[in-house]
């Protein structure tokens, strides 16, 4: 317990505990001392206000709905495409590897933000296009990180895999994939964030239904309360799947290489 | 130096394909055999697509609308090419995003230095870095819309705020990425904290600021893009493509996404370049 | 709890260079506060070779912090030359495990490095930088950068830069201790004609008893939990210790002697 609070009131816990309140402070203090635009940054109870009864008149859900889902459903497929892409390649010869990593690496570096109309007419207004913009932004970093992963394994315990005359599947799942882990692990942690911007954007380009739709809606009206309100929703959302994903890593990882 | 780990330098996905690039360029003429080999497989990939893309409309699965033949985006890619509508388009988005990077450059890398050379300072700030790192930035991309208007202010703002991060991120942990043993080494010699940062921490935070550097420009082209596609009417390849699509006009829709491929590919692999020439001993970091 | 004195203050003269009074030094840590040496007394004499061993965590290092002036002892002063030990000295010359040479610098900047540290004109030791590559036999690659160099090259440019002003100390932490065995042997008996050639103190951390034994003439054996000096044993092998003197039957006494003082069969 004293170990605890030695660990506490160490200078940069209290003052990293500070920050949160002093924000806050800051804000109230911006804009009732009129030291910030009322457009762009208004008062911290509106704002709160607005998200409370977003919350509470349920204006919101159908919209969190089809955003979390999007979101979750696009990294679910692009995530694991990219594992299985990867896996695939790490089969395929030298220059075949090099090749074709290549390629699809450089195409990563295309914007979403252009692929998303496109996407759109092809696949609609609805939750199909956002899923389609979120799996392709999920797919490169996962695919990245597993496949550099993939390919850690020492030239020794290849060879011990073949002593033991293990099949070409049972390489990969018993000792490729789990060494791969953490570095895949690494990739969801980006992937989920690129899907979350992607998703975002294709509603914002346009969408039937989401936060992103809300967001514009609000724009549209001009209410920039709610559109804060929006904002602090999403930070929300990015912290949990951050939070998901560093539990989820440490139950399955447990063991450091 | 620990509580850095709690912040996680985002990979530097961009990275490898740029890099594999500039070798394969700088090394293709010199071996025919796996010149040809990769060639060959760099043939097949593309057959592949070519053939699925023509196939994909006789069988049903999409409109030929919404999918024109390759051979017509080509065609509509060469005539966009030689107007001066497109390369004024593209000059707007350019200049959008060079103004956003600047801005993001000169905020980002302040910050990121000092955040590295005070621990307390980034410490005590890590945890909040990294959730801003799970905050997707475009979200403020309707906000400084409306704070600024249609204007181009509001797309460089949007390009700034999305790709500062990185940089602050990057400098700051690569400003205390040099060795223990290295900054001993200086202490020994009583070398004051001033010399030590420029001969140093600044070289050995090199190669993680330009990954921050690296990411931040394609990031600043995707702000720019996103903010041209939200403004109605404004100029920039972002903009043809909303346009080029609400007409559904693919074909040109398609070729712009082509021109703006080109360009985000050519800035990668010449920021890889330029990195390969100021970090000279990339590969042998001081660990 | 004081350990078996082993150079202890009262013998302090003129020809000692280093004397450790008391020192005692405690680590913040959890889950408990870490004691890294416990009441260490020990004087050095001025030209000697001292060794340092131990197993891990019995503090030989943070003993050679805090003789360097590189770490304050929570307890207890060092004495170099006579005068209190506050902070790092021109005297005293440190080289560590890892070469850390700055890639971005050639092999001769490297070496240089101590003179533009303190605010020297490089150009008045450009001739001596030269003159110490051409002892460790590095001279042609003045112009490499340390990536270009095997890892027992990059040490000898450590070695050259350590030389550079000229130490009457010089403090090695585990040197060697990444080489290979052949390496390893090359620079132990480098490192000795220079000892020999120039009267310096060495005070050499090592894992290795027979390095240990080979190179000094005063073994320190320290042991962990708390860190302390167990014995100090006197090398009375002849120099220079050739092959003869490493076949002879003392020498595996000395050896013996020196494992039975850490535990090891």
């Amino acid at each position: 317990m004293r170990m605890l609070l030695r660990r506490a009131t160490r200078p940069h816990v209290v003052a990293a505990a500070l920050v949160l309140p002093l924000a806050v402070l800051a804000w109230i203090g911006a804009t009732r001392a009129e030291l910030v635009a009322p457009i762009l940054l208004p008062e911290l109870g509106d704002v709160l206000d607005r998200l409370w009864s977003l919350f509470a008149e349920g204006t919101i859900r159908p919209h969190l709905v089809r955003t979390a889902s999007s979101v979750l459903l696009g990294f679910a497929i692009g995530a694991v495409a990219g594992i299985v892409v990867a896996a695939a390649l790490t089969s395929a010869d030298r220059v075949s590897q090099r090749t074709y990593s290549t390629m699809l690496a450089s195409l990563e570096a295309v914007p979403i933000v252009v692929i998303a109309p496109i996407l759109n007419t092809l696949f609609g207004f609805g939750m199909s296009s956002k899923v389609a913009a979120a799996s392709v932004s999920a797919f490169f970093p996962v695919f990245v990180t597993a496949f550099a992963g993939l390919s850690l394994v020492s030239a020794d315990e290849l060879k011990l895999m073949r002593s033991l005359r293990a099949s070409r599947l049972q390489v990969m799942v018993k000792l490729r994939l789990p060494a791969a882990l953490p570095a895949i692990f690494g990739g969801l942690r980006i992937a989920i964030a690129f899907s979350l911007v992607a998703t975002v954007i294709a509603e914002f380009v346009g969408t039937d239904r989401g936060l992103g739709y809300l967001m514009l809606r609000f724009r549209g009206a001009y209410d920039t309360a709610s559109m804060w309100a929006i904002i602090l929703v999403f930070a929300g959302l990015g912290a949990i799947a951050f939070v998901v994903l560093q539990v989820a890593e440490r139950r399955v990882v447990h063991w450091r290489r | 130096m620990s509580a850095i780990d709690s912040v996680p330098v985002t990979v530097p996905v961009a990275t490898t394909s740029a890099d594999d690039l500039v070798t394969a360029f700088l090394t293709a003429g010199r071996r025919h055999r796996r010149f040809r080999a990769v060639a060959g497989r760099v043939a097949i990939a593309v057959a592949l697509v070519l053939g699925t893309w023509y196939a994909l409309p006789p069988l049903g699965v999409v409109e030929r609308v919404f999918l024109p033949a390759p051979h017509d985006v080509l065609g509509r890619l060469i005539e966009l090419v030689q107007t001066a509508s497109l390369w004024e388009n593209a000059r707007a988005t350019a200049s959008v995003a060079l103004w956003g990077y600047a801005v993001a450059i000169a905020i980002g890398l302040t910050s990121g230095v000092l955040l590295g050379t005070v621990p307390f300072l980034g410490r005590a700030l890590a945890p909040y870095l990294g959730a801003l790192q799970a905050l997707p930035k475009v979200v403020f991309a309707p906000l400084l819309i409306t704070w600024l208007g249609f204007g181009n202010e509001s797309k460089v703002a949007t390009a700034a705020i999305v790709a500062m991060l990185p940089i602050v991120i990057d400098t700051m942990v690569g400003l205390q990425s040099c060795s223990d043993d290295a900054v001993k080494l200086l202490r020994s010699y009583r070398t004051s904290r001033w010399r030590t940062f420029w001969l140093l921490r600044v070289p050995a935070s090199l190669p993680l600021v330009f990954v921050g550097l690296r990411q931040a420009l394609l990031l600043s082209l995707a702000g720019t893009l996103l903010a041209e596609a939200l403004i109605g009417s404004s100029e920039g390849l972002g903009h043809l493509v909303e346009l080029y699509n609400g007409q559904i006009l693919m074909d040109r829709a398609y070729a712009v996404v082509v021109v703006v491929a080109c360009i985000a590919l050519v800035v990668s692999v010449l920021l890889a370049w330029l990195e390969r020439r100021i970090i000279y001993w990339r590969g042998h970091e001081l660990t | 709890m004081k350990s078996p004195a082993a150079g202890t203050p009262d013998r302090q003269g003129a020809d000692d260079a280093l004397v450790v009074e008391d020192v005692s030094h405690v680590f913040d840590a959890t889950p408990a506060p870490f004691v890294a040496l416990d009441h260490v007394d020990l004087a050095i004499r001025r030209g000697e070779f001292v060794s340092l061993v131990g197993r891990s965590g019995c503090g030989k290092s943070s003993l050679l912090n805090i003789m360097a002036g590189l770490l304050a002892p929570t307890r207890g002063r060092v004495h170099l030359d006579g005068t209190v030990v506050d902070g790092p000295s021109r005297s005293v010359g440190m080289m560590f495990q890892a070469p850390v040479l700055f890639p971005w610098r050639t092999v001769l900047s490297n070496v240089l490095l101590p003179a533009e540290m303190l605010g020297l004109r490089k150009a008045a030791y450009v001739a001596r930088a030269r003159e110490l590559l051409s002892t460790v036999g590095l001279s042609q690659f003045e112009r490499s950068y340390p990536w270009q160099l095997s890892g027992g090259m990059q040490q000898r440019v450590s070695l050259a830069r350590v030389l550079l002003l000229d130490p009457e100390i010089l403090m090695l932490d585990e040197p060697f201790g990444a080489l290979d065995e052949f390496t390893r042997e090359a620079l132990n008996a480098e490192l000795l004609t220079i000892w020999q050639s120039s009267g310096k103190t060495v005070v050499f951390v090592t894992h290795s008893i027979t390095e240990a034994v080979y190179l000094s003439d005063r073994v320190v054996v320290m042991s962990p939990n708390p860190g302390r000096i167990d014995r100090v044993i006197d090398i009375d092998l002849p120099r220079p210790r050739d092959r003869d003197v490493m076949a002879s039957s003392r020498y595996g006494e000395v050896v013996v002697d020196i494992r039975g003082a850490l535990g090891l069969r």
